[in-house]
């Protein structure tokens, strides 16, 4: 009898559970986790140097070349700042979903442009990865990747703002707590 | 082939649970919003119906063909069940949420030449040709589900949608059964029909009356109310879903 087809079959069912298992374990928490919960569990994100990168790319004035590659890179805290974007955009989108009970008309529809902002951040800090790797492989500078990181920072910054406008009108109450969180 | 204790046993659980879950579907109003999956429990107890009578006139031919009908709507029922499931959860608002219908479909498309790969590269000791054409069917249909499934359920954590309790059951209870299933039918890939075949398949049979069991306490209560999308709003979302879309779509060229 041949192993190999086995060994791949064996391979797959394993992998079909592991993930079937974490992708219902991530459902559960997504569906359970408190307000207090979710928002204890965002990470910290230099806001000053996310806003000025945003800001650059969706609000162009005068000298809107100035900021250099390397600037952007440092301000948005570099491999893990991204990474970090990465990890509170799902917390930023479940946070805008756990508002429904309060204000159902917005935040149906506000959750649905940050799962949007949502994709195009992950796209966009894939980006960078694979830009960053290429250029350790290959020594050279891949010109898409500043771009990608001023995507990167203006998609994060857009959800952010969509979700502090949306607990600004729908609970005040929490809306500071929320601020200081993001 | 002679009937034992266990299979009686299995096969009496399998349509008192199997009526039990109907009637909370239809008692509780649960198939209006799930037929797909009231057909997938429904369609079993149905096939029983008809077959038993066809075995007690020892109708073997029709009732070979029968069953293999059977078989083949129960497959498609499964099919249909998964794209409810994906309705449900990855359409909140009456449109594909964005991505998640090229992920799903991407993930299908690879999911399927999968279980087609695995289904013809395994060589099930079998001295009978038929029924070793019946374990690689089985098998691909196991693996298909199973990857489906787990597509639908990947797609929904990504995007960051929640699902709701009744939905959240069944999906819970048929990518468990789905699981066991692919792990019973891989082992009978293997194995044939000589060795370990009746008791990996009693494994599979307990799965799914736990299965049957959990739906029905999960289906018979009653959801956390929460306020309804109102027609206007559906109707704005709709409309903003396809100006995004469109803006997006431009602005990606």
């Amino acid at each position: 009898m041949q192993v190999f087809p086995y060994a791949l079959l064996t391979a797959v069912v394993g992998g079909l559970t592991v993930t079937a298992v974490r992708s219902q374990r991530s459902a559960i928490k997504l569906n359970n986790r408190s307000w207090s919960e979710l928002v204890a569990e965002l990470h910290f994100v230099d806001s000053r140097g996310l806003i000025l990168v945003a800001r650059d790319y969706l609000d162009p004035r005068k000298g809107q070349i100035d900021l250099q590659p390397e600037e952007i890179w440092t301000l948005l805290g570099g491999d893990q700042g991204l990474r970090t974007m990465l990890l509170n955009a799902d917390l930023l989108v479940a946070l805008a979903a756990f508002a429904q009970q309060w204000n159902l008309d917005e935040s149906v529809i506000v959750a649905e442009r940050m799962r949007r902002d949502g994709v195009r951040l992950r796209k966009a800090v894939r980006r960078v990865q694979i830009g960053m790797w290429s250029q350790v492989f290959t020594g050279r500078h891949w010109v898409e990747v500043p771009f990608q990181l001023q995507e990167a920072a203006s998609s994060y910054y857009l959800m952010r703002q969509r979700l502090l406008a949306l607990y600004e009108t729908s609970h005040a109450g929490l809306y500071p707590q929320l601020a200081k969180a993001v | 082939m002679r009937q034992t204790v266990f299979d009686n046993f299995f096969w009496a659980s399998g349509q008192i649970g199997e009526v039990a879950l109907t009637a909370v579907l239809i008692l509780k109003g649960r198939w209006r919003k799930f037929p797909a999956f009231t057909a997938m429990i429904a369609v079993p107890g149905l096939a029983t119906f008809l077959l038993f009578p066809l075995e007690h006139w020892r109708l073997t031919k029709l009732y070979a063909d029968v069953y293999r009908v059977f078989s083949i709507v129960d497959f498609l029922v499964q099919i249909a069940l998964v794209f409810e499931l994906a309705r449900v959860v990855l359409r909140p608002t009456g449109t594909w949420v964005r991505d998640a219908r090229r992920q799903f479909i991407l993930s299908g498309v690879a999911g399927v030449l999968l279980a087609v790969m695995l289904a013809y590269m395994v060589a099930p000791p079998s001295p009978d040709r038929a029924e070793g054409l019946e374990i690689r069917a089985n098998l691909f249909t196991s693996l298909l589900i199973c990857e489906l499934v787990i597509t639908v359920s990947m797609a929904s954590n990504r995007l960051g949608l929640g699902w709701k309790n009744h939905v959240m059951a069944i999906g819970q209870g048929f990518t468990a059964w789905a699981i066991v299933a692919t792990i019973v039918d891989s082992l009978h890939s293997y194995f044939g029909t000589e060795h370990l075949y009746e008791s990996a398949e009693y494994v599979k049979f307990t799965a799914y009356l736990c299965a049957l069991a959990y739906w029905g306490v999960q289906l018979w209560r009653e959801e956390p109310a929460r306020q309804p999308i109102s027609p206007e709003l559906r109707k704005f979302i709709i409309a903003l879903h396809e100006r995004v879309q469109y803006d997006l779509g431009e602005a990606e060229r």
